[in-house]
């Protein structure tokens, strides 16, 4: 069987009727959709399938398309094959879809930290100005060069390593001008993207404070899977260090390159990209020929990945059922009771919750939400009685919703956790 | 009403700043240049949409009327004549 990683992509993937099919195919995709425009205030599914090209393009709506779109499309593909990946990536406002994909976020949480950044950047870019330029067709050593030789090394960075070729850069316009003038004589391609704040660079530093101040609010979960983080390019999932990372995502740039080396250095022989359309996983067909790419956002790829996945009944297998995931969660879950006559209790649970995994293996039994809410009443029950902390269960059923993609299904008995 | 004479000016402004290039023939397909890209033409939007006021209808991109710098000029000029 294939090892994916799932890759996120950020500014670039937005076009006007972005995750149409999702949205109207899935209802798992168009309830990610209203739970965000929910927690922004306002219709992030219009936005992003009825907007202007200039509504779309704007910094936080961008933001907001773009990192909504992506977890909609993830949900949409769990819904289908479920099929966990041993990473996930996102870059630049992608690594933002990538925290609610692999646990660490919740969505509306998400929508709040992007409104915050949204704001806080208009803010900063209101008085003064700043960009960004993309440049293609030229190696990092020439590009740091070019830097120096244009004495603007203290006023234009390299704000995303794209690829080995692709750059991105961030800096005030008017030494940003004089750098892109000295990379078109190199023949070099250069794409300035006027109306972008120059993110990822010191230019953000006095939005950090405030920022991370912002992010100390935010409830943070444990990794279900393990992330590599745009500031490091390397695999994280220590929750304590978001509000950290997350604030010098600001202001340090996105190591694309290195998350994508680390990857294949890892044996990872293919990756999703959870995208409206092509952007990240093209960078890495460039870097990394060998590494098999596809787009879900994409017809021509989600045909592909039906015949791989009915190609091997494994992967039928390594869909997550949500009996046998509570089944798991008995039996991973420490016991600090000792009282044996309650525990008795768990037994008859777990008993309880196999039947109807084994009747649900080979039949649609136990699948309406009825069913559903009685299991993860059993299994509450359970984890009660073995005296587990109320933020540790709290956790776990967090894990069992975004894993068997319930957490609309089972929203009434979350929220009483 | 922006004079015509003015919206040329900053059209040319705008395309000479993303192609790094001066003297681009107002009647030259300006997507043949090498400059522009899918990210150029989003930008190109932007630009219209927010310095002129106005708002581009979708089917509008990709068409004839802003291929060239006399196109985009005379799209501008009508719309903001309608609006």
């Amino acid at each position: 069987m294939v090892k994916f990683t799932f890759l996120f992509s950020g500014q670039g993937s937005q076009y006007i009727q972005m995750g149409r099919y999702f949205y109207d195919n899935f209802l798992i995709s168009k309830q990610t959709y209203d739970e965000a425009s929910e927690a922004a205030g306002f219709d992030i599914a219009r936005l992003c399938m009825e907007g202007t090209i200039g509504e779309i393009n704007q910094f936080t709506h961008m933001q907001l398309a773009v990192a909504v779109t992506g977890v909609a499309i993830f949900r949409a593909y769990m819904e289908t094959y479920g099929i966990s990946p041993q990473f996930m990536a996102g870059h630049s406002m992608g690594e933002y879809a990538a925290l609610v994909c692999a646990g660490a976020i919740e969505l509306s949480d998400m929508v709040r930290i992007l409104l915050k950044r949204g704001e806080l950047v208009m803010r900063l870019q209101k008085g003064r100005d700043g960009r960004m330029t993309i440049v293609d067709q030229i190696e990092e050593d020439e590009l740091r060069k070019t830097l120096v030789e244009c004495q603007a090394n203290d006023q234009v960075f390299i704000s995303c390593f794209n690829s080995y070729h692709q750059f991105a850069l961030s800096g005030t316009d008017e030494a940003l001008d004089r750098v892109e003038k000295c990379l078109v004589e190199k023949n070099a391609l250069i794409s300035p993207l006027l109306y972008s704040p120059p993110m990822h660079s010191p230019l953000m530093s006095e939005i950090t404070g405030e920022f991370r101040q912002f992010l100390n609010t935010i409830t943070y979960y444990p990794f279900r899977v393990p992330l590599l983080s745009n500031v490091t390019g390397m695999p994280f999932s220590d929750t304590k260090q978001l509000p950290d990372i997350l604030t010098q995502h600001l202001t340090h740039p996105v190591q694309w390159v290195r998350s994508m080396n680390q990857l294949e250095r890892y044996g990872i022989s293919a990756v999703i990209e959870m995208s409206a359309m092509r952007v990240v996983s093209a960078f890495m067909e460039g870097d990394h020929p060998a590494v098999k790419c596809y787009c879900y956002g994409v017809v021509k790829d989600r045909q592909e990945l039906d015949s791989l996945f009915q190609s091997d009944a494994n992967y039928r297998k390594d869909k997550p059922n949500f009996w046998g995931r509570c089944l798991c969660l008995l039996a991973s879950t420490e016991n600090k009771n000792s009282n044996s006559k309650e525990y008795k209790r768990v037994t008859d649970i777990y008993k309880d919750i196999k039947k109807r995994y084994i009747a649900s293996a080979d039949s649609q039994f136990g699948t309406g939400r009825e069913q559903y809410a009685n299991g993860l009443e059993l299994t509450l029950e359970a984890l009660k009685i073995k005296h587990l902390e109320s933020a540790e269960i709290k956790n776990i059923v967090k894990m069992l919703l975004d894993e068997t993609n319930c957490m609309y299904l089972l929203k009434d008995v979350y929220r009483q956790l | 009403m922006m004079k015509t004479e003015e919206i040329r000016s900053k059209v040319q402004a705008f395309l000479e700043k993303c192609s790094k290039q001066t003297d681009i023939d107002p009647n030259q397909d300006i997507f043949t240049m090498g400059f522009a890209n899918s990210l150029f033409a989003m930008q190109m939007v932007m630009f219209i949409e927010k310095e002129f006021d106005i708002s581009i209808d979708n089917q509008d991109l990709g068409s004839d009327a802003l291929r060239t710098v006399n196109g985009i000029c005379q799209y501008i000029t009508d719309k903001t004549q309608m609006e």
